[in-house]
């Protein structure tokens, strides 16, 4: 995106007055996004700061405890926790098994590259709520896997039974998002001359040389940018961590439904938003400030 | 060009089976005579595609959500394109702010979204009607649209619009005539990608969504949390189907790729 | 009366000057190039007439009329764009018939006046293709048609053939010749290309850094360019700086290297310190001692239909042209004299001509 805009030639301002004319084009959208998303984030704001009392209800007072309780309570402790190790592990994982897939399928042959591309990206396009309902069948108490393990003789059946644990949770969430991965190494890739790797290949190093020295330096600000959005997904994920993972396992995302929808404690529920915001944001901000600082000069 | 070797190629079926496995064991599921979840072991049936029409729940969740696609997507659309025309053709102050504006939903949990439009929605007295869920995916999917119209803008020729000044066309004639025509593809892109992103919406959806705006992934996930049951596989296999039937057509118009590349 | 008439024509953005104090006539009907390295205003020149960009200072009269603030759409100039600017989404015939369409002409003349125009380009076989399937010579030539069926008065071409490869680019210069010809059109063509400006025009106005240095016809800018400029941009030549001796009239004496040139100089050379050109094609290769100078053969390429010799000399080192006449020339290394017409040399002012 920063390089769509920041190559706009400055050419259009003719005249060194204020032009109208973008600002009404801009006003809808500017003025919609203000009053429906600006709004609501600060009144979640001021929200978060009020207290809330189980026969009252709401009471607008202004103080951080709840901020307090989210920071210092063992529970939220645990809760925000798990939610970055899981992300953590999912990222790991979307790198491991999707930066060789797109590196593979970037060296196939039409028609498979374009059949293969499709059923990687295809997957996106299905209800995240569809994928993980197959994987409650795949490793749920009767589900497929713990039958395929009981038949290879690896393991009793139950072992296959993931449900309500984190291997599960990161099982089904690497499901979702790794091919968000490959196509962000696979928009990496195809700015790759191919003739860069066959110069590295005459010039007598391996394969395996040329994919560490010449393709990953390259492709790195895709693995990157991949792991940053794979990272801000599962960190925020709800559907397949509340389905997967239950009431036992829960993450940022399920706890806030839970202070919204069940204990009715909104404030609470209001301040485990906004850190989970204020971490997203201050996670994707300083990426990009290190992506600008380390790529300007070699990438640009 | 360079060969994949037999690893590889190993390495790219299991990925293929992972990928793929889910979706195949729900369409199977769907298939099974039995009462609760099991395999079509003793025959297929299709008792549980006919038991979706006695469910009038998942019916009137999968037209809410196809209305809320379309409308969240056109309004998308109407807002981006004099926005993307005035971001990318003209230089001001204050125009790096509006793109962040605009494609800031990438950056927010949906979560957080649907808990700031839950307590906005009944502040101002409006949650739970459908017009309040039209405005937050709006929200939600003007990023899409926005990237893919602005790339289009960006991309135009713009001599063709000079070329149709000079063969005596208004400024109103140009935009409609030339201009609209040659960003069409970007907007069309744009505004799918922007269903398709409404159409699965769930963890903000379900903050907004009252029973009579239910859509279908929040009709789903509900489902889910109640029971698991060889129900919702029918109602998935159907969704899958549809969706592939989706694809193929947007495939031959469109070309896929397109379309996808544009959610990274 | 000239036909077009450019009048002090300046533009500046903010303190760059693109274009300073231009002016120009153009007869009605004839074909005038500008000519210069990119930066050197003639785009923008071009793009004033059109009416794209806003003029500082200056006007600009067509037939008569002061369309100086005039808008685009109004003056009704036929406009050949760089990059073609056809409407992707439209088939050729449509693109030819939008101008005709914006001009509100009944659909059963325009359908007549869209085929002239499509046969006189030769592509009424393709009116209901799209641009995209069109070759690059196929859609130069749709973006004429659609230039030309609206009649305009004036014809601009904005470097029209820079996107087609060599051998297409010589035959679309002769077909462009020829359809101008044919029309009429009073044209005024944008190029970077010496060789295209110099085939294709009644007269080249040679421009840098925003000022016009010359305007002449093709052969008189080539053989008497005005400074060192024009002399190295329009077509190659040797430069020697040198001094002069003794000047008795308009004859001046000028020693380069060992040798004795008498030369006449033209009046509005001032001072003593000048430059020697000479074209490449003027010089000859002869046997040591037979010609003016003696040099040795550094490099040789052959080019096909001629030589291209790279000679040390005692003044220096020259590029020499030699025409291939279906014998083996000088070898590298070989000691050769250097031959050429009295009247071959040219003497040109030290610093550019304002």
């Amino acid at each position: 995106m920063t390089e769509l805009t920041s190559s706009l030639s400055p050419s259009m301002s003719r005249t060194r007055t204020i032009n109208p004319v973008p600002w009404l084009l801009s006003a809808p959208g500017a003025i919609f996004f203000l009053a429906l998303l600006g709004m609501p984030l600060i009144m979640t704001l001021i929200l978060s700061f009020n207290s809330f009392d189980y026969s009252i209800g709401i009471v607008s007072s202004f103080g951080l405890e709840n901020y307090y309780e989210v920071l210092r309570d063992s529970y939220f402790h645990e809760i925000f926790l798990r939610t970055y190790s899981i992300s953590i592990a999912v990222v790991i994982l979307c790198i491991i098994i999707g930066v060789p897939e797109a590196y593979i399928l970037s060296r196939m042959r039409n028609p498979w590259r374009s059949l293969f591309l499709v059923v990687t990206l295809a997957p996106l396009l299905i209800s995240v709520v569809v994928r993980t309902l197959g994987w409650v069948l795949l490793i749920g108490g009767n589900g497929l896997l713990g039958k395929f393990l009981e038949a290879i003789g690896i393991a009793e059946s139950s072992a296959g039974n993931l449900m309500y644990t984190h291997t599960g949770v990161i099982l089904a969430l690497v499901h979702v998002l790794v091919p968000l991965m490959v196509i962000s190494v696979w928009a990496a890739l195809q700015k790759l001359d191919p003739a860069v790797e066959h110069a590295g290949l005459s010039l007598g190093a391996s394969h395996g040389t040329v994919f560490r020295r010449v393709v990953i330096p390259q492709i790195l600000p895709g693995i990157l940018s991949g792991s940053l959005i794979v990272f801000a997904l599962s960190a925020s994920a709800f559907a397949t961590p509340a389905i997967i993972g239950g009431r036992r396992l829960k993450v940022a995302a399920t706890a806030a439904y839970d202070e919204y929808l069940n204990t009715m404690n909104w404030p609470m529920g209001a301040a485990i938003a906004i850190v989970l915001l204020v971490a997203n944001v201050v996670v994707v901000m300083s990426y990009n400030r290190m992506m600008e600082r380390r790529f300007r000069r070699t990438l640009g | 060009m360079l060969h994949n070797s037999k690893l590889a190629l190993t390495f790219h079926s299991l990925f293929v089976v992972f990928l793929l496995a889910p979706l195949v064991v729900v369409m199977l599921v769907a298939f099974t005579p039995n009462g609760y979840i099991s395999y079509p072991t003793n025959g297929f049936s299709l008792r549980w595609f006919v038991a979706i029409f006695e469910y009038p729940a998942f019916i009137r969740a999968f037209w809410n959500s196809l209305y809320l696609g379309v409308a969240a997507a056109s309004i998308s659309a109407l807002l981006a394109v004099p926005a993307a025309l005035a971001i990318v053709r003209y230089s001001f102050r204050g125009r790096d702010a509006l793109v962040g504006l605009f494609l800031s939903p990438l950056m927010i949990p949906h979560v957080v979204l649907g808990v700031a439009f839950l307590s906005f929605f009944s502040q101002i007295g409006i949650y739970g009607s459908f017009w309040a869920l039209i405005a937050a995916h709006v929200i939600i999917v003007m990023p899409y649209t926005m990237r893919l119209v602005m790339a289009s803008v960006f991309g135009m020729d713009r001599s063709a619009e000079k070329a149709a000044l000079s063969l005596g066309a208004s400024q109103w004639t140009m935009f409609r005539r030339i201009t609209i025509p040659m960003i069409l593809p970007g907007v069309a892109g744009g505004w799918i990608l922007a269903f398709t992103t409404s159409f699965d919406e769930l963890s903000m959806t379900i903050f907004v969504a009252s029973p009579s705006t239910t859509t279908l992934p929040v009709q789903m996930y509900n489902h889910i949390a109640h029971t698991v049951d060889p129900l919702i596989a029918s109602v998935s296999t159907v969704l899958i189907v549809l969706t592939v039937l989706f694809m193929v057509l947007l495939d031959r118009l469109y070309g896929i790729d397109k379309v996808l590349i544009g959610k990274g | 009366m000239s036909f077009l008439h450019l009048e002090s024509l300046t533009k500046r953005y903010g303190n760059n000057v693109a274009v300073q104090d231009m002016t120009l006539d153009i007869a009605q009907g004839e074909f005038v190039s500008l000519l210069g390295p990119s930066g050197c205003g003639k785009t923008t020149t071009l793009q004033m007439i059109a009416g794209f960009v806003e003029p500082s200072r200056g006007r600009i009269w067509m037939n008569g009329d002061d369309i100086t603030s005039c808008k685009p759409n109004q003056r009704g100039i036929g406009i050949v764009f760089q990059s073609y600017a056809l409407f992707p989404h439209m088939t050729v015939a449509e693109n030819v018939r939008f101008g005709l369409e914006m001009r509100k002409v009944p659909i059963s003349e325009s359908r007549q006046q869209v085929w002239e125009a499509l046969e006189l380009v030769r592509l009424e076989h393709l009116e209901d293709r799209y641009p995209r399937e069109l070759s690059g010579g196929q859609r130069q030539r749709v973006a004429l048609a659609r230039a030309l069926v609206i009649r305009p008065p004036l014809l601009l071409l904005d470097e029209p053939l820079s996107n087609l490869d060599a051998q297409l680019r010589e035959n679309m210069q002769i077909e462009l010749r020829n359809i101008q010809q044919q029309v009429g059109t009073t044209t005024l063509m944008v190029t970077h290309d010496q060789s295209e400006a110099l085939s294709l025009s009644d007269r080249v106005v040679v421009m840098n850094e925003g000022k016009v240095v010359q305007v002449d016809e093709p052969f008189s800018a080539y053989e008497n360019p005005k400074n060192k400029f024009v002399s190295s941009f329009v077509g190659k030549t040797n430069l020697f700086a040198c001094h002069i001796d003794q000047q008795i009239g308009s004859q001046a004496q000028v020693k380069l290297g060992d040798y004795q040139l008498e030369i006449s100089v033209p009046i509005d050379i001032q001072g003593d310190q000048v430059q020697l050109s000479i074209r490449p094609e003027k010089l000859e290769l002869t046997h040591q001692g037979a010609g003016q100078l003696n040099g040795c053969v550094r490099t040789r390429l052959f080019l096909g239909n001629h030589w291209l010799y790279q000679v040390d000399s005692s003044i220096g080192e020259l590029l020499i042209t030699q025409p291939n006449l279906g014998v083996q020339g000088a070898a590298v290394g070989e000691d050769v004299g250097i031959r050429w017409q009295e009247g071959a040399v040219r003497i040109l002012g030290e610093q550019a001509h304002d």
